[in-house]
This record gives structure tokens, sequence and C-alpha cells, in this order.
């Protein structure tokens, strides 16, 4: 295992990963749910056997290939089936209605009080103005969708502009 | 490589992806806004392991029990965390880091955060006046929040007297972002 050899093995892996990410497309990019980050995590550790020379080419191209195609498929799937994107990808998940938090589905989401502040401080909101909040919604990929009443939004231009 | 043993590799990780995948949505949500470091090592472990089953170094049992004791481990957390409210201990807690205006240099000191970082988690929100700011906030996840106060707020339309309308009737139905079907649920 000469340092060459090292050197070739890194850019054959970096070039592999590349055009696996590129397949996914921008999904691959803006896809940051937990099993996405573990998957890339997996990478990464496969791809440090591969240039150690710990295990063959043939089977880290495999290997890793397997991982990728299986995810490319699912990805696939979800984008064909309604059933499928939810099986895979979750389904957001309405917190808060109408400024008061929604108990059954924070106990489905395994969220305390703590945690509901937490997230909505995340997108500027106080709790004291909890009550201008519409529908707080919590995403596949566990960021806060925060939609206001329609008071308490910030003025439009053509809305400014008609005074 | 004999073909044998890359077929085995290519069942290991298909077997791996579907456990994993199931193991994760198990898991659930849980985490809010953004990864912990506690988070992004359970997902490094998991990651390891993994990793190990697809190469065939241990039996897929083996890093089968691995991945269930992680992710079981990882689940007893969140349930103590949700129900025993013990996120100072797996979590940390959030520190205040301004308020009104002022900087908490306590708060600073014990997160070991430099003036500087809060300066510019504070130009990333775009606010260029410390005096905006009614409670800036380290979150555990690492981020820094911003409350805003109250007079450093956008105008919102009930602080308007009339408004002009841009579009006159509601919202149509396949429009909506927020309607069952846009959230996914069966229609």
């Amino acid at each position: 295992m000469g340092l060459g050899g090292i050197a070739i093995r890194c850019l054959v892996a970096f070039g592999f990963l590349l055009l696996m990410t590129r397949l996914k497309g921008k999904h691959a990019v803006s896809e940051s749910t937990a099993f996405d980050f573990v998957l890339a995590m997996t990478l990464g550790e496969m791809v440090d056997d591969f240039i150690l020379s710990e295990v063959p080419a043939t089977q880290f191209i495999v290997g890793a290939g397997t991982l990728v195609f299986a995810d490319l498929f699912t990805t696939y799937g979800a984008q064909i089936s309604q059933l499928f994107y939810r099986w895979s990808e979750g389904v957001p998940r309405v917190i808060m209605t109408d400024g008061k938090a929604r108990e059954k589905d924070l106990r489905a989401e395994q969220m305390n009080r703590a945690d509901v502040e937490h997230c909505f401080r995340l997108k500027g909101m106080d709790r004291d103005r909890f009550e201008e909040v519409r529908m707080g919604i919590l995403e596949n990929d566990s960021q806060l969708s925060m939609l206001l009443h329609d008071w308490a939004r910030p003025v439009s231009r053509q809305e400014a502009q008609g005074l | 490589m004999d073909p044998n043993e890359l077929l085995l590799t290519a069942a290991r990780g298909l077997a791996v992806y579907a456990f994993m995948l199931l193991v994760i949505r198990l898991l659930g949500k849980r985490t809010v806004g953004n990864f912990t470091a506690f988070d992004l090592l359970v997902a490094l472990m998991l990651g390891e392991v993994v990793d190990e089953i697809i190469y065939g170094d241990v039996s897929m049992v083996e890093g089968g029990i691995a991945i269930a004791v992680i992710a079981a481990a990882k689940y007893v957390t969140n349930w103590l965390t949700y129900n025993h409210g013990l996120n100072k201990v797996f979590e940390g807690v959030p520190t205040i880091v301004v308020k009104e205006g002022e900087l908490q240099r306590t708060g600073l000191k014990s997160e070991l955060m430099n003036e500087k970082e809060i300066m510019a988690a504070l130009r990333l929100h775009g606010i260029d006046d410390m005096r905006e700011v009614k409670l800036a906030t380290l979150e555990v996840d690492g981020e820094v929040s911003i409350l805003k106060e109250d007079w450093a707020e956008t105008v919102q339309k009930k602080d308007l007297g009339s408004r002009k309308k841009v579009f006159a009737e509601p919202v149509p139905e396949e429009k909506r972002t927020d309607s069952p079907r846009a959230l996914g649920h069966s229609v």
C-alpha cells in the first residue's frame, strides 16, 4: 500500500461519491432527514476502508453502490407513490394551532414544553406571542414551519401602497 | 473478488438499508431543528456498525444487535428527556447571551463563547444594533435564536388601519400549503 496507491484510491472514491451524489440530484443536498445523515456517515466509513486498502475496490463499489441505488430507488418510489413517500419520509405534523400546542401530536413527536419553545425561538417567536401563530408544523427534516394569522404577518408592498 | 462474495455484499447492503430506514423512522423526529452533538455521535456510531456489516466483518446478527442496542439507548434517552425533563443531563440547557440589548457576560463565559461570535450571529439575523434584541439564546443545538424587541419587529398588518388585499378571493384549495393534501395525508 504505497502512498501513491492511497492517493489514487482517494481520487477514485471522491469521483465515485461525487457521481453518486449527482445521480441523486439536488435532493441529496437539501434532504436533511436523520436517515440521510446516517447514510452519509456510512458511506464515509466505507470509503475509509477502501482508501486504506482494507477492502478491495470491487467490494467497495458494490457495497457503496448498493446503498446509493437503494436510496435512489427509495427516492424514486417516494416520487411516484404517495403511500411510499409517507412511509419513507414521514409526514409533517401539526404541533400548534391558534397559539395552542397540540398535546397529542407533541406526545407523538416526544416533544415537551421546552422543545416547543425552543423551535419557536429559532423562528424568532416569543412564547408570549404564540396567539399570532395560526399553524405550527414540524416538517420531515425537523424544522418548524410557522404560519401566522393574517393580521400578524408583515405588510406586503401591495398593501403598503394602498395606504 | 469472487462474484458470490460481491453478491453477498450487495445483499447485506440492501438488508441493512431497509433495517436502518425502519430504525430511524421508529426513532422519530425527536431532534428538533438541527442535530445536537449527541445526535451526531449516534449517527456516527450507527454508520460505523453499518459499514462493518456490509463488508462482512461482523455477522448480520451481531451488527443488527449493535444497531438495535444503540437505537434503543437513543430511544430511552429521548424518552427520559421528554418525560422527565432530563434535558439538562442529555442535551444541556439553553443559555441567554443577550438580554434587552446587553451582552450577558456570565452566559458567554459559561459557554466559552467569544463576544465576536455573538456579533456574527446577530449579523446573520440582519441585526446591526444590539439594542433591538430582547433575548438572544444559545440553544442546545448550538444555534443562536433571536427574539427582537416589540418596537424592532416588522410592521404587522394589524398595525395598519384598512388594507388593500392582493387577491380578492380566498386561496384555492390546490394552492394551499397547509391543506391535508399538502401535508401528505391521504385524502
